[in-house]
This record gives structure tokens, C-alpha cells and sequence, in this order.
């Protein structure tokens, strides 16, 4: 046979966009809470030595908040978690 | 079309560039709009200080990041003639987002060792990103060219070796007026008595990328 469909290019779906994209490090827009979730409370205990290393990190995302830094880390846990 | 100045490097010179193109690309009537990916938000404070000393600004100016950025890109084009997006220095999602609707993909590289030593993570990102977004084209250059020396010569060869982007053989010199013009909320190309050099220089950026370059 010499007549053949022509090959459909493979379509890419917005799926496959979020998986490349993910890739990049999360930034703040990724991690702050969507209007419509609620906010959980809760009490949190941290050394004091190592939020003070929170800080210094932070120093490096200029307009980030101390919440949002600890949401991301949080967020970058899960991820590896889900990878497993 | 739309345009995205990155990289993974801070300090090369991405917001200078973004913003010189944002002035020149809209003093030409096109309709602009300027997105602020940086954490930093420099870009806007570059509109904002402009607006702050009543200086027409055409252009606008809105800030996005994140996996959504892709999104709300993809809903603003058809308003606008031309989106250029300044993204930080690091492999964001917002950069990723930035590239996946991107036609070009602008890399200023300081001619230093640091600068060019993140060559291989640009070309993961722009290899990544083209197997989604098939008319991405990458091009870099040495930004903050030293005015004497070797080692733009050096940094061009080693950039032209990349295979994920193409490597302009010009560059754009680290001029001071890049700087202050800056802090008045003007292009290197709206100052009074301009730096000669750094006009033509930033222009044949602008005519590559918006003539050459025409998708």
C-alpha cells in the first residue's frame, strides 16, 4: 500500500505542560493559599536557631514572607513524597 | 510575540533588558504589556518610578508568577501586540510557565566564569521546554561586555558551542547610563544626551529580536 494517512503529531496536553513546568523550584504564587481554601491554624514549635536560618534564607527572596518560605519547603516535601 | 528574558544567573542584566525593550517596543505604537516574574518585582518598580515622576508610560505593567502564569498569559495575548516577561535569575516554575508559551527566549550572559558555568542548566530548560513549545527560539549575548580584554571573545566562543541557542555576536557594553537611566524611569534611548554606544547597542538587540526574529 502507497497511500497512507499522514502521521497525526502527537498533541501535547495541558497536563503534560503542569509536569514540565513543575520542574522549576515553586515560587511564591505557587504556594499561597487559593481565596476560596481555608486556612488551618495551628501551633508550631521551631528551634530558634534554625528559624533564624529561615531568616537568612530568606534575605534571598526579597518579598516573601516567613510563612510563605516555610509553606514552599513544605510543599517541596510533599512533592518528593508523592514521588516515591 | 512574546518575548522572555531569563536565566539562571542573577545580575546579568535581565531587567535593564526587559525594560529598555518594553520603552522602545511601545514608542513604536505597539501595545504592550510588561509581566513582572521576578520575586524581586524590579520591573515594576521601573514602571512605577516612571509613573511616580509623570512620565508617559504606554506600556502595562502587571505582576504573575507561578504555574498559572501560563494561563493568564495564554488569556492576555490576544490583547496585546507584544508581551515581554522578566523572569529571576534561578529555574522557577514561573520561568518554566514563562517559556512554555514563549516564541523567543532572550539570555544575557555576563562575560565571567560563574555566568557562563550555568550554560548547561539553560540548556536543560530550553531543551525541556521545546519539546512542549516547538517554536521557542533561544538566543544569548554578553551583557555587561568588558570595555577591553578577552574575555568577551572567550565567553562568545564558549556560548556559541550551545546548541540549544544561538549566540549574537554582539554585545551590549557595562555602561553607566544603563544604570542611572534606570533610577529615572527611562530608557537608555529617552535620556537627555544619550550614551551614543549604548543606543546602538541596545537597538541591535531590539531590531534582532523584533525583525530577525519575526515569527
Amino acid at each position: 500500500m502507497v497511500v497512507r494517512k499522514p502521521i497525526e503529531k502527537e498533541k501535547k496536553t495541558e497536563a503534560d505542560f503542569e509536569k514540565m513546568i513543575a520542574k522549576g523550584a515553586l515560587v511564591h504564587e505557587d504556594i499561597k493559599p487559593k481565596e476560596d481554601k481555608k486556612n488551618a491554624h495551628i501551633n508550631f514549635r521551631i528551634p530558634s536557631d534554625m528559624l533564624n536560618n529561615v531568616d537568612e534564607a530568606l534575605k534571598e527572596r526579597v518579598g516573601m514572607s516567613r510563612n510563605a518560605w516555610i509553606l514552599e519547603a513544605i510543599h517541596e516535601k510533599l512533592k518528593k513524597v508523592e514521588q516515591r | 510575540m512574546i518575548v522572555v528574558v531569563g536565566g539562571v544567573k542573577g545580575g546579568t542584566g535581565k531587567t535593564t533588558i526587559a525594560t529598555n525593550l518594553t520603552v522602545m517596543r511601545s514608542s513604536v505604537g505597539k501595545k504592550v504589556l510588561l509581566t513582572d516574574a521576578d520575586e524581586q518585582k524590579s520591573s515594576s518598580l521601573f514602571s512605577a518610578q516612571r509613573d511616580g515622576l509623570g512620565i508617559e508610560t504606554k506600556w502595562v505593567t502587571i505582576q504573575l508568577g507561578g504555574t498559572d502564569l501560563r494561563k493568564q498569559i495564554m488569556r492576555l495575548k490576544p490583547d496585546y501586540d507584544d508581551i515581554i516577561i522578566d523572569v529571576g535569575g534561578r529555574e522557577t516554575t514561573s520561568q518554566r510557565s514563562a517559556l512554555s508559551v514563549a516564541d523567543i527566549y532572550i539570555l544575557p550572559f555576563n562575560p565571567a566564569s560563574y555566568d557562563i558555568w550555568t550554560i548547561g542548566q539553560v540548556n536543560t530548560i530550553i531543551s525541556d521546554m521545546k519539546t512542549l513549545n516547538d517554536k521557542l527560539k533561544a538566543i544569548a549575548f554578553i551583557n555587561r561586555a568588558d570595555p577591553r580584554g578577552t574575555d568577551n571573545e572567550e565567553a562568545i566562543s564558549i556560548l556559541q558551542e550551545c546548541k540549544e541557542f544561538e549566540c549574537l555576536k554582539f554585545t551590549i557594553g557595562n555602561r553607566k547610563t544603563f544604570r542611572t537611566s534606570s533610577g529615572e524611569g527611562l530608557s537608555v534611548t529617552e535620556v537627555k544626551n544619550p550614551d551614543k554606544k549604548a543606543v546602538q547597542e541596545i537597538t541591535e538587540l531590539y531590531e534582532y529580536v523584533y525583525s530577525k526574529c519575526t515569527v
